[in-house]
């Protein structure tokens, strides 16, 4: 087994397509695929059992402007989704139908989104250098955390509850106590706005994905480096764990995604898969798949088998 | 050749008799006396004796001839002319030679004409001397010429006396030919004739002639054989001149030409065994004739390819003297300069290629390759290039001499030569696929222009050196670092580091075999290799590997100062200005006079806007006389100038600042005139100034010779919308972004893209523009503000004109969104960026808005009910006419199937009936009905029928129109139901109009199309209507825009429109000066008007310069790449070459590769 593209799905989007995530649904446990566009529609995708190609199922319209971040719940049954006016949308994960109402971020936009595990909270970040979390139900701003940095592009709480961390233009990776409720480190990661900050599924490694071209991740408890993985010759622009944290995807503005090792050995390089800028890619929940998504827009559907060798 | 111009005299044949030769005694009569001398023949007197008798006796100058003749058959040739000479003296007593005995006197003459004819073939005679027989001769023809031209003899001498002459050749043909028509097969004049034509290689002539003297004089003398045989050697026919030269051998055993000729034969054929057959003929020649000077080379050159120079040399020097004629003095020569070449004589060998070369028949060219070698030893390599072109010129596929002179033109770095070089080179290798040295000097050469095929070469080099090493890697490190090189600029960035990694392998193994002296080749070929390693790791954004790569250099290398400016770099690129600014500082001290330490200094400053610093450092450059026409500094200083332009200063100054930058761009053209941003720069300054049309001009200019430069695409885009040809103009962006992997990357780029979008009138285009802009730079406030403007101007149309409450509803939502972002630009904005001001007011407007929406959303859902209504009718109606267009197909149907169901009837009958006529035939005449069976028979068998019809006797009623009325009838059957389909066409669509509703006048449409359109249909005009009204609202707002300020319409257009100019148009447009228009009252109409445009300007022609500036600072990184890798490459070649030695130079230049 090895790495290759298994399938290719042209014109995914009428534009760019900006966000993706995969999960599967509580329920039945099928897999879901969702895309989010500069054409402002969420699209939700399954893998055909026959073809194993993503077949559309259902199309999302609420926002206004592009789909900025897509997020999906720790239990398994919602999406919320930020678009560039500045609201955050709630969908249901299997059917696809609104849930509640949209958060309006007011003056601030919502570029950075994330469900807090194990709460009813959603944080989310823009300018102002502040994290702010809202609660679903009620829409009420309930809580912030306040950075030095100018805009928080990327935010992700760490799936044990523990950590927030958040990424700013100025390359700055901020890691928050969420038990203590403080500032736990401020790291002066890059040299370039961090696009990216993701947990590993096991909450032991905190990745940062910047325009300086490289991804570095750290121990987020003591906020030591780990390792720093570099080959894109481009920015970073966003990067997804497997499931057993053991790898990473990342996807550039090189045009390509590649798969690591997360002790930054590579393991795969897709050159030819897009034409243009790939915004986002994600991990099968099995891991031996990978999606991504493009400014071509279109959507590549990668083998990554699991025993690599 | 040998036997050029030799030929035996014999006496006209009277005076011959049978025992000539045998006759033993003659006898001259004494003068006025009957007494005789009488001369013994076998017993010759001496010279003076005869010549005295001849004086004295003065017999007839017939006596005076035999005698000559006898002596001469005696070989005493010397006598024979005396005493000749004696008889001529004689005959000049006679006034005009008018002897009594006229044929003997010319026959004497003639005979003494010969007589020095054939001695002027000999080499005996000093210059001098032969020119006084050439002399001779010539007066005594044109004595015969007066006595007996006609003479036989006299023609055949005079002849062979012309072929002597070159240009006498035609004269000499031509007698030959007068005296062969009179007497085809005589000897001499075919002899003449066949050597004639052999001088002018005209062999098959040639050939022909001696063959005649062979048919007609069976016995004739073995060198016409030899003659034949070289008439054939040189036709090709070896075999058969293998045989003529062996029947002349068997003939005269010792006729030396032949021999000579099989020689060349057997060397020809150029097996072992041959050639040493040859060499025993030439062997035996040589024992014959040591002086046969064909003989000698042929000798000397076998002395030479067996390395024996000192044989080869004295036998070359002999064949020098021998030679007649020059062309083989010229072979002869030239051996002798191989042979001083090989010895290591240069300078002999030298005289003697020249002199070879001054001797050589045009098609000889191997002198000239000789004395090329030499030049190129010389090291002239002007004059050796001309050598090896006449090489060339005569043989254009000599694999070598196409290498070498490829190498050399390679070696004048022109353009033009280069480019034959490459053709050359790339000749060689296709003709030797395993030439290494010529593969890398081929891939060299494509380096700059074709680095694919040069990674290719390099590529087959590679595999080259595996085939011929299969067991070790046997690889130059330095191939495999410019391999590496190549795929690093074709951004293969993965292959680049296999091939690094290779080579840095490579020269590890390769240090630890070799001396110390090569320890040190390698050292640098190491410092490079790790130089490139960086270069790879800053690639692939690995800066800390990459910095200890250059940090690592450093250490051994202190004045590797490229290592300093690529941290600096770095440091730069981290953000991190002032480590930048130190790195750059300390290569500075390392190398004073390197300009690019200042000029990243410069960069650096004008990163920051410190136009004054910058400007120093640039001018630091110039000042340099080493660096004083870097066009680099020049740019970048008009750059500055360029860009002041656009910040408020006086007319004034402006001026003189545009002129200026224009002067230092015209400067950069002087010192190298195919510098495109000198164009692109002058094309701004004209822009600016707006000169439009030549700004125009200056960049198609560029554009002829490079579409590379996203500045000039960018330029000529905003050229586009200065002249509000907006399509154009965002066409222009559109491609840029396309081909420019950095363009997609610039949000600026997009800006413009969506302020013409904008000014063009398509809003939402410009909104996904901006969408586009705004991910990848998600903090820029600029951005969001265009953003807001572009949501804000698109929500007021909407209200202002709209088809549905979903379309409000819409509208506000983005009136919201607009004025979240001026809520937030107007308390938090960064000032250098957005007009706070502006973003308060526009807020405030949104707000206004929204109020406004809410009376819109309340005429919105009247819109709806009646859009509903509408649709309503519409579906009854449709459903009304479906029903009318279904019964009416019902009928159309029924009325069909009648007709079908009557026309089956009918058919029928006429079947039956048929069948039934044909079995009454078939009863009554079964004989004719059996031949119906081919076509021609059937209609013979309907004739039949016919005629059985008219004839009446079995017809029917019914058979009569079943014939070939029957056809007719179906057809006008046929018709008919046409017609009526047409008709029910026609009625459908009459029925159509009536009814209000137009079809397209497809078949049975389906009701939903149809239903579709028609809701459609009402609208379409309302597009229209509003697409126009839209526009002259733009004009509108354009010239309102001051006095509208309290105008629902006109505020929200004309803020609007100024707002997405001056915020488009850059981050610096934030001028008090805005401010105050946009406020402004009437009064101020036209000067905001003209501010307006100025602005405008100020944006495009900021954008412009900056474009022109971005060249420099913005790319900088990849040019600067460039730039360094071409400085370190050069600056290897450099340290290399001084220490390399000239015989390690091949390898060398795999690693110059860079250096063009």
């Amino acid at each position: 087994m090895t790495h290759s593209v298994i399938s290719t799905t042209k014109n995914a989007h009428e534009d760019e397509i900006w966000a993706c995530k995969w999960a599967t649904t509580g329920a039945n446990s099928s897999d879901v695929i969702v895309t989010g566009s500069l054409d402002s529609a969420i699209k939700l995708w399954r893998l055909d059992p026959e073809t194993g190609q993503p077949v559309e199922t259902k199309t999302l319209v609420g926002h206004r402007m592009g789909i900025l971040r897509l997020d999906i719940s720790a239990e398994h049954d919602m999406i919320a989704s930020s678009g560039m006016e500045g609201s955050i949308h709630f969908w249901d994960l299997q059917t696809g139908a609104p849930r509640t109402e949209a958060i309006q971020g007011g003056k601030i936009e919502c570029w950075g989104l994330a469900f807090r595990p194990h709460s009813t909270l959603i944080g989310t970040s823009a300018q102002q250098g502040k994290i702010r979390l809202f609660d679903i139900n009620t829409r009420n701003e309930v809580e912030a955390f306040d950075t030095r940095g100018k805009f928080i592009t990327s935010v992700h709480f760490s799936a044990n509850g523990k950590f927030l961390a958040a990424g700013s233009t100025e390359g700055t990776l901020y890691i928050f106590d969420l038990q203590a409720n403080r500032l736990l480190h401020a790291i002066e990661a890059h040299g370039k706005p961090i696009r990216a900050v993701l947990f590993s599924p096991n909450s032991a490694m905190l990745a940062s994905a910047s325009e300086d071209g490289t991804i570095r991740l750290y121990e987020p408890t003591e906020g030591l480096p780990i390792t720093r993985i570099t080959g894109h010759t481009s920015w970073i622009t966003s990067l997804d764990f497997s499931p057993d944290s053991a790898r990473v995807a990342s996807c550039s503005t090189d045009a390509t995604v590649r798969v690591w090792k997360t002790d930054k050995e590579k393991l795969a390089v897709f050159n030819e898969a897009h034409d243009k800028i790939v915004w986002d890619v994600a991990f099968s929940p099995e891991g031996n798949k990978l999606i991504s998504v493009a400014a071509d827009n279109n959507m590549v559907l990668y083998r990554t088998p699991k025993e690599y060798s | 050749m040998a036997h050029n111009n030799t030929f035996d005299i014999q006496p006209p044949p009277d005076y011959w008799k049978k025992d000539f030769l045998s006759e033993t005694m003659m006898a001259v009569p004494i003068k006025n006396s009957s007494d005789v001398v009488e001369i013994y023949l076998d017993n010759l007197p001496h010279k003076n004796d005869l010549v005295e008798v001849i004086q004295n006796e003065e017999p007839p100058i017939k006596i005076a001839n035999v005698l000559a003749l006898h002596c001469h058959a005696r070989g005493n040739e010397d006598i024979f002319i005396d005493i000749l000479s004696e008889a001529y003296k004689q005959i000049q007593r006679y006034p005009n030679n008018e002897t009594p005995d006229r044929p003997d006197a010319a026959f004497c003459m003639d005979l003494m004409a010969n007589y020095y004819t054939i001695e002027l073939t000999k080499d005996k005679y000093s210059e001098k001397e032969k020119k006084e027989m050439f002399t001779k001769a010539m007066r005594l023809y044109s004595n015969v010429d007066q006595l007996m031209v006609t003479s036989l003899y006299h023609l055949i001498g005079r002849a062979y006396f012309c072929l002597l002459d070159p240009e006498k050749l035609d004269q000499a043909a031509t007698q030959f030919d007068y005296v062969l028509k009179s007497f085809p097969n005589d000897y001499l004049a075919l002899q003449g004739r066949g050597l004639m034509a052999f001088q002018k290689a005209d062999y098959k002539k040639a050939l022909v002639c001696f063959k005649n003297i062979l048919r007609a004089h069976p016995d004739c003398s073995p060198e016409i054989r030899m003659a034949i045989g070289h008439c054939l050697f040189k036709l090709g026919r070896h075999e058969r001149a293998r045989l003529a030269y062996e029947r002349a051998l068997q003939l005269d055993s010792i006729c030396t030409g032949a021999m000579v000729g099989l020689a060349l034969i057997f060397l020809n054929e150029n097996t072992d065994a041959s050639v040493q057959t040859a060499m025993q003929h030439i062997v035996r020649v040589y024992k014959i004739d040591q002086m046969q000077p064909i003989n000698l080379n042929l000798l000397a050159e076998h002395f030479f390819y067996r390395r024996e120079t000192n044989k080869a040399l004295p036998l070359a020097m002999m064949a020098i003297q021998k030679s007649k004629s020059e062309h083989l003095k010229a072979e002869s020569v030239y051996i002798a300069g191989k042979c001083h070449h090989y010895d290591g004589n240069y300078d002999q060998a030298f005289q003697f290629y020249y002199q070879a070369t001054q001797f050589a028949k045009p098609s000889f060219v191997l002198p000239h390759y000789g004395l090329g070698q030499m030049y190129l030893q010389r090291n002239d390599i002007a004059n050796a290039m001309l050598s090896f072109e006449k090489v060339l010129a005569v043989s254009p596929n000599n694999v070598e001499t196409l290498k070498i002179l490829g190498i050399l033109y390679l070696q004048t770095g022109t353009k033009e030569k280069k480019n034959q070089a490459k053709n050359y080179l790339k000749r060689v290798c296709e003709a030797r696929p395993d030439d290494i040295d010529a593969h890398i000097k081929f891939a060299e050469l494509q380096e700059t222009l074709d680095p694919e095929g040069a990674l290719n070469t390099y590529r087959r080099v590679i595999e080259i050196y595996r085939e011929r090493d299969t067991l070790n890697d046997v690889i130059p490190p330095e191939l495999l670092n410019n391999v590496s090189v190549l795929d690093f600029q074709l951004g293969k960035i993965e292959e680049s580091r296999k091939y690094l990694d290779w080579a840095i392998a490579r020269a590890e193994a390769e240090q630890e075999k070799l001396s110390a002296e090569n320890e040190h080749h390698y050292k640098w070929i190491q410092t490079t290799m790790l130089y490139n390693k960086g270069r790879l790791a800053e690639a692939e954004k690995d800066h800390d590997e990459a910095q200890r790569c250059y940090k690592g250099i450093v250490v051994d290398h202190p004045n590797y100062v490229d290592c300093y400016l690529r941290v600096g770099c770095l440091s730069r690129d981290r953000g991190n200005i002032l480590e930048a600014s130190d790195w750059f500082k300390e290569a500075g001290s390392v190398s004073p006079d390197h300009p690019d330490s200042h000029l990243l200094l410069g960069n650096l400053h004008m990163s920051k806007g410190e136009y004054g610093p910058a400007q120093k450092k640039y001018e630091k450059v110039l000042s340099n006389q080493k660096s004083k026409n870097d066009t680099y500094a020049l740019l970048s200083l008009a750059n500055i100038w360029l860009e002041t332009l656009y910040t408020p200063i006086d007319p004034e100054k402006k001026k003189r600042h545009s002129e200026r930058a224009f002067q230092l761009y015209k400067q950069v053209l002087k010192i190298d005139p195919s510098n495109v941003y000198a164009v692109n720069g002058m094309g701004a300054v004209l822009a600016h100034t707006r000169q439009l049309e030549e700004a125009k001009e200056m960049f198609s200019v560029v554009r002829e010779s490079t579409a590379d430069i996203l500045d000039l695409w960018i330029n000529i885009g905003n050229l586009y919308c200065d002249q509000r040809q907006f399509i154009a103009g965002i066409k222009m962006y559109e491609n840029a972004l396309k081909r420019f992997p950095t363009a997609a990357l610039d949000p600026q780029v997009f800006l413009y893209l969506a302020r013409a979008q904008c000014l063009n009138g398509d809003l939402s285009a410009a909104r996904k523009t901006l969408q586009q802009a705004r991910v990848l730079a998600p903090q820029n406030q600029q951005l969001r503000f265009n953003l807001g403007l572009v949501l804000h101007k698109m929500a007021v149309n909407t209200l202002k004109d709209f088809r549905s409450s979903k379309e409000v509803k819409g509208a506000k939502e983005d009136l919201q969104t607009a004025q979240a972002i001026f809520d937030f630009l107007s308390t938090e904005g960064d000032k250098a960026v957005v007009d706070m001001h502006r973003a308060a007011k526009l807020a405030k407007l949104c707000n206004d808005y929204l109020t406004q929406a809410q009376n819109a959303e309340v005429r919105a859902t009247q819109v709806d009910e009646e859009d509903r209504l509408l649709k309503e009718k519409i579906e009854q109606a449709r459903l009304e006419y479906q029903q009318r267009q279904a019964e009416e197909q019902q009928m159309l149907m029924e009325e069909k199937m009648r007709q079908q169901e009557e026309l089956r009837r009918k058919r029928e009958e006429v079947l039956a009936k048929t069948a039934e006529v044909k079995e009454r035939i078939m009863k009554q005449e079964t004989e004719p009905e059996v031949k119906v069976k081919s076509r021609a028979k059937k209609r013979a068998a309907m004739e039949d029928e016919l005629f059985i019809d008219d004839e009446g006797n079995y017809t029917t009623e019914a058979v009569g129109p079943d014939g070939q009325p029957r056809a007719k009838r179906l057809r006008a059957d046929g018709g008919s139901r046409r017609g009526e389909k047409k008709r029910a066409r026609r009625e459908r669509r009459e029925r159509e109009r009536e009814s209000g509703m137009i079809y397209s006048s497809g078949g049975e449409e389906d009701g939903e199309a149809g239903a579709a359109e028609t809701t459609r249909a009402p609208r379409e005009p309302e597009y229209d209507r509003k697409g126009r009204k839209y526009k002259t609202k733009a004009i509108i707002s354009d010239t309102e825009s001051s006095s509208s300020s309290d105008d629902e319409d006109g505020s929200g257009k004309s803020p609007d429109k100024d707002g997405d100019k001056s915020d488009n148009e850059g981050q610096r447009s934030r001028k008090p000066a805005r401010k105050g228009l946009i406020s402004s009252d009437e009064e101020d109409d036209k000067a905001e008007k003209k501010d307006k445009s100025e602005d405008e300007e100020g944006e495009d022609q900021k954008q412009l310069p900056k474009k022109t500036k971005a060249l420099r600072s913005d790319d900088e990184e990849d040019m600067e790449v460039d730039d360094d890798q071409k400085m370190k490459k050069k600056e290897g070649d450099e340290d290399d070459e001084e220490e390399a030695t000239a015989g390690r130079r091949p390898k060398l230049s795999i690693n110059d590769s860079d250096d063009e």
